[in-house]
């Protein structure tokens, strides 16, 4: 069925037009939704409904006098300055203002709708704005009105016949086979003037494929020479338009005229559909595989420099050696020197410990420096995995425009220093949990108890960042000698399996910390898209719905 | 500052901006300086002044009106003048003629009116037709161009299409004239309401006092007054050189715009010094906190003291030396170069990094978008972990090339004290040993065992050897403790200084680089207000 074609495609529309990124392709796709919603959809249900007739030209090209001239009385200002006509003016019999007449334009109250019993009855005349002037707003509503019509008269002049702005539109009116009537005004009142001009105009018009779409087969261009006004009705000499006006009144007499127009209007503007559908498709496809590329390129600029953060945290070597210094002097005295000794040696530790009781536990310090250099490590390398990806996007113009649009971008996110020193306390307040936990199932509490829980759970932290097992022999230094230290206190005090245990359950805890935290840096990116390319399946829609209107029978 | 350091000016702010990647603007730069120099190789005292607008506004009739003939042709039929027409003085089309070739000008025609020789008058293809080709032509050709009136009519004067061209044209509006052409079209009311809605547009637009000239070529009314303020332009190099002048410095504040420089404000860097200052300590500290000179320090205190040990150590610490060159512990406490040169294997470069990244975004958050990624590079966001590596790793080898413990004369002496105190050491051991050996073979008695009062001398010998050898162990290690701290000290200082000239010139090489560009810009536009 025609109507559930245009039904889908019309829901279709809708979605890409209020997804589309950046507004000229969201006007191109509300354009079309609008062609297919307010237009097809009503005329595909009703043929017989009153014919749309719009007046289309440049600004200053004589609408608003042709239009008078058509209606037979002024409705419509004409003037000399520019642009005249802001609003459309729309002439209606008052048995034609049914619900089916320009529902969306009138719904929105864009148009002013002008009931008139001395109108024809069965044919609408709306004068348009320009689509030429500095009024943007006039363009859209003119080619709004292109795009819900069954019937245009096309203005020009001698002095605008070739710009080419208008023909551009009427493009888009030969891609829809849109019916047309065409008035060709201001002509040189010389008749050699007058017939060069006309010639060179039906030339362009059969250039731009538009010389069979006339509203009665082949398009007539009905010339007016310059100065054939009608002054008292502001209009044009209806002596001059008469073919246009002769047009209008057969379609207002006979409804079977009326309705093959409208049939044709509509199978055409089907016809059209998969032309103007595929614009759509097309930007679509693009837009799909460019986020593809842009996820990509952000992906492996997060990855890589993930990894290499995990490999810079196994070799644990980002620890100051104040740090490591800070830690070595206290493991290797007082307390805990006499843990880590036996026997004679424990005797002596104590006794020692007795007369110097050695440093109190810097765990605190240590522990915030510690994570200092880890939260500096991680912002380096997310920082680094930002730029990358920045740099990469900047080259392209959906990525150039998210990194316009937010150029945080360009860098780690502001607030990943808090956020990770958050993270690391509450990872560092679980070890201190479980350190408790453990202790309280061992005999190693008392010494747990002697050296301080802080003290224990800071060399538990120690421990998962610097280990004996990752470090070569090259790298014997400060960081290896702080290692053999700190695991021999933890095992003297949990045994050797459980420590292992534990500091790989940390390690996973903080893996995955981090895992997180890249996660968020790296959706920044996504966010920045927008929508851009989620709607991976709506180029298919559009194609098929178009298709299967296309193929349709629109009877 | 005349035209010509202006354009030097900008010469040189084309040249920086292309040193800081961003190519293709310096090419435009580049491309207004020499399209200016070429067009002042050329007459200056006459002008080129052209007729511009959409098609069927009468370009070519109002040229044909104020020749008094027809100089382009005039057709009904849409677009008709496919090539520029010059209309110039016939006494000076020999030296216009280099002018009007660099302009492309094919078609000439003469004439003999004094009051217009010095402006050539040029009939140009329209802008808005469907020969779009018209319009490249024109696009090309505007630039060159002295001076323009853009001619309109009732029908097409609020077209989108003109006003775009106004954007690009509003800095020249002094030599701009406007013609509302085909005023017979209109009542005499109309025409002042035309012309009033037309000026409106105009100032909307941002041409400031807006000349507009009301014209009939069809009737020549106006046409007359036209012509009066075309000869009337006082003078004609002034105007070659205004426009010249006004195409540099939209230029430079082009430029300026891409690198954040106001125009008209007063010169600010890109990042606040305070701000350059913070980031610089900040990436210090990180950098000193890695390199770790107390560490340096203690490295220094040991090697020296191994090497005071090695030439004025006894017979025990020697063996104790030996002993801790061979289970590598000298390698780990007492070698300052090898500390040195293995300085990321103790700390994050992130410390480093961070700050000076930080501080970079925020001076490249100031420019345009386009711009960012380019000034971005430019400012050393690129490459900055392996910049800042390659900076460190040379301070690293540089202190560690210059760390050398000389030795000290009075180590040489304990050295030799303590051979002696050895000697009589392993002397009086003898001694004993012997006599233990002997077991009471030897009759003590008949030796007279030398005696320092009641006390045997090999005792003395043996007891005093070890105390002095003390005595002189403590000697050695206290001056070699003074000299390896000041010596850690210097070394840590000359460490400190080094990494803190590296960092402020490694991190912030890339952003004086770019202030440097930006200050060539500023000082152009300065010179030009």
């Amino acid at each position: 069925m025609l109507t559930d074609a245009l039904r889908d495609l019309a829901l279709a529309l809708e979605r890409r037009a209020t997804t589309a990124p950046g507004p000229i392709r969201a006007a191109r796709a509300e354009r079309l939704h609008r062609h297919v919603a307010e237009y097809l959809l009503p005329r595909a249900r009703n043929a017989s409904a009153p014919l749309v007739a719009v007046i289309l030209g440049s600004t200053g090209s004589g609408k608003s006098s042709l239009f008078n001239a058509l209606a037979g009385r002024r409705l419509s200002p004409s003037g000399v300055l520019r642009p005249t006509t802001r609003r459309p003016v729309v002439l209606a019999h008052p048995d034609d203002t049914g619900p089916d007449l320009l529902p969306g334009l009138v719904a929105r109250g864009s148009v002013d709708l002008v009931e008139h019993p001395g109108a024809r009855r069965g044919v609408v005349l709306v004068d348009a704005p320009d689509f030429d002037s500095i009024e943007v707003a006039n363009r859209a509503l003119a080619v709004e009105l292109l795009e819900a019509a069954d019937l245009a008269v096309v203005v020009t002049t001698a002095t605008r016949y070739a710009d080419q702005v208008p023909w551009t539109v009427l493009a888009r009116a030969r891609q829809r086979g849109l019916p047309l009537l065409a008035v060709l005004n201001r002509l040189p009142p010389e008749a050699d003037d007058a017939d060069a001009v006309l010639t060179d105009y039906r030339h362009l018009l059969e250039r731009g494929d538009l010389d069979q779409s006339g509203a009665f087969g082949k398009l007539e261009v009905v010339p007016v020479t310059e100065g054939m006004l009608d002054a008292e009705r502001d209009a044009l000499d209806p002596a001059a338009v008469a073919p246009i006006l002769a047009a209008l009144d057969r379609l207002m007499a006979d409804e079977v005229a009326r309705r093959e127009l409208a049939r044709r209007s509509l199978a055409s503007a089907v016809a059209g559909l998969p032309d103007a559908i595929e614009e759509v498709a097309r930007e679509l496809d693009e837009e799909v595989r460019a986020a593809r590329d842009l996820a990509e390129a952000a992906d492996r600029a997060y990855t890589e420099r993930r990894a290499a953060l995990g490999e810079e945290l196994v070799r644990g070597t980002f620890l100051r050696a104040e740090v490591l210094r800070q830690w070595q002097d206290f493991v290797g005295a007082g307390q805990v020197a006499r843990i880590l000794s036996q026997g004679i040696g424990r005797i002596a530790a104590t006794l020692r410990s007795l007369v110097r009781p050695g440093p109190p536990a810097p765990a605190a310090e240590v522990r915030e420096a510690a994570f200092a250099d880890l939260v500096a490590l991680s912002l380096q390398h997310a920082d680094a995995a930002a730029r990358r990806t920045a740099t990469t996007w900047a080259e392209d113009r959906y990525g150039a425009q998210s990194l316009a649009a937010d150029p945080a971008l360009w860098g780690a996110s502001a607030g990943l220093g808090s956020r990770l020193e958050i993270d690391l306390q509450a990872w560092a307040a679980r070890i201190g949990d479980e350190i408790r936990a453990m202790g309280e199932r061992r005999k190693g509490w008392a010494q747990v108890a002697s050296i301080g829980v802080n003290a224990v759970g800071t060399s538990a932290l120690l421990a998962v960042f610097v280990h004996t097992g990752g470090l070569t022999g090259a790298e014997v230094g400060i960081t290896a000698a702080t290692a053999v230290v700190n695991q021999k206190l933890l095992e003297a005090i949990f045994g050797e399996a459980n420590v292992r245990a534990f500091v790989a359950d940390a390690r996973a805890a903080l893996g995955a910390l981090l895992d997180a935290a890249f996660a968020d840096e790296r959706a920044r990116y996504a966010v920045g898209l927008g929508g851009l390319g989620e709607a991976e399946d709506l180029a298919t829609i559009l194609r098929d719905a178009g298709r299967r209107a296309a193929e349709a029978d629109p009877a | 500052m005349t035209l010509a350091e202006r354009l030097t000016r900008l010469e040189e702010a084309a040249a920086a901006v292309r040193d800081i990647g961003l190519a293709g603007d310096a090419q435009r730069a580049a491309a207004v300086v020499e399209r200016a120099r070429t067009r002042t190789g050329f007459v200056a005292d006459a002008y080129v002044l052209a007729f511009a607008g959409g098609t069927g506004v009468g370009k070519s009739s109002l040229l044909n009106a104020l020749a008094g003939h027809t100089v382009s042709t005039v057709r009904a039929v849409r677009p008709t003048t496919e090539t520029p027409v010059a209309w110039v003085a016939e006494a000076r089309r020999h030296e216009l003629a280099p002018l009007l070739a660099w302009l492309g000008v094919e078609h000439q025609a003469g004439h003999a009116e004094p009051d217009l020789a010095a402006v050539a008058v040029l009939d140009l293809p329209d802008v808005d037709s469907v020969r779009t080709e018209h319009r490249a032509l024109v696009d090309e050709l505007l630039p060159r161009l002295d001076a323009l009136v853009w001619v309109l009519d009732p029908e097409k004067y609020d077209d989108e299409r003109f006003h775009a061209y106004l954007r690009d044209l509003a800095p020249h509006h002094e030599r701009l004239r406007f013609v509302l052409n085909k005023a017979d079209r209109l009542t005499d009311a109309q025409r002042a309401e035309v012309a009033a809605d037309l000026e409106r547009r105009l100032v909307g637009s941002g041409i400031a006092q807006p000349r507009v000239h009301v014209v009939s070529a069809a009737t020549g009314d106006g046409v007359a007054s036209l012509r009066a303020a075309l000869a009337g332009e006082a003078n004609a190099k002034a105007l070659v050189v205004a426009k010249l002048e006004t195409d540099a410095r939209q230029e430079l504040v082009r430029l300026g715009e891409l690198l954040g420089v106001d125009p008209d404000g007063a010169y600010r860097p890109l990042l606040p010094d305070d701000r350059r200052r913070a980031a610089v300590e900040a990436s210090v500290a990180g950098a000193l906190a890695v390199i770790d000179p107390p560490g340096v320090e203690r490295q220094v205190a040991g090697a020296v003291l191994a090497r005071a040990r090695a030439s004025g150590g006894s017979l025990l610490g020697r063996t104790v030396a030996l002993l801790g060159w061979m289970t590598g512990q000298r390698r780990r406490s007492a070698d300052p170069a090898g500390y040195l040169r293995d300085w990321r294997k103790r700390g994050t470069l992130g410390r480093v990094v961070n700050p000076v990244r930080a501080a970079i975004l925020e001076a490249g958050s100031s420019v345009p978008a386009d711009a960012r990624a380019a000034v971005l590079r430019a400012l050393g966001a690129d490459g900055l972990e392996e910049t800042t590596t390659r900076a460190l790793d040379r301070v690293a080898r540089d202190a560690a090339a210059e760390f050398r413990v000389r030795g000290s004369v009075l180590w040489g002496v304990i050295g030799l004290l303590q051979l002696v105190a050895g000697g009589v050491f392993l002397a009086s051991v003898a001694w004993y040993v012997t006599l233990y050996l002997a077991g009471g073979s030897i009759p003590v008695d008949t030796v007279e065992v030398p005696a320092l009062g009641p006390i045997p001398m090999p005792l003395l010998l043996l007891v005093g050897s070890i105390g002095v050898s003390a005595v002189l162990g403590f000697l050695l290690a206290l001056h070699a403790g003074w000299i390896g701290r000041r010596l850690a000290r210097r070394l840590s200082a000359r460490v400190r200084e080094a990494v803190g000239e590296a960092i402020a010139a490694s991190g912030t090489a890339g952003l004086d680089r770019v202030e440097a560009v930006r200050r060539t810009i500023a000082g152009g536009l300065g010179g030009m207000t």
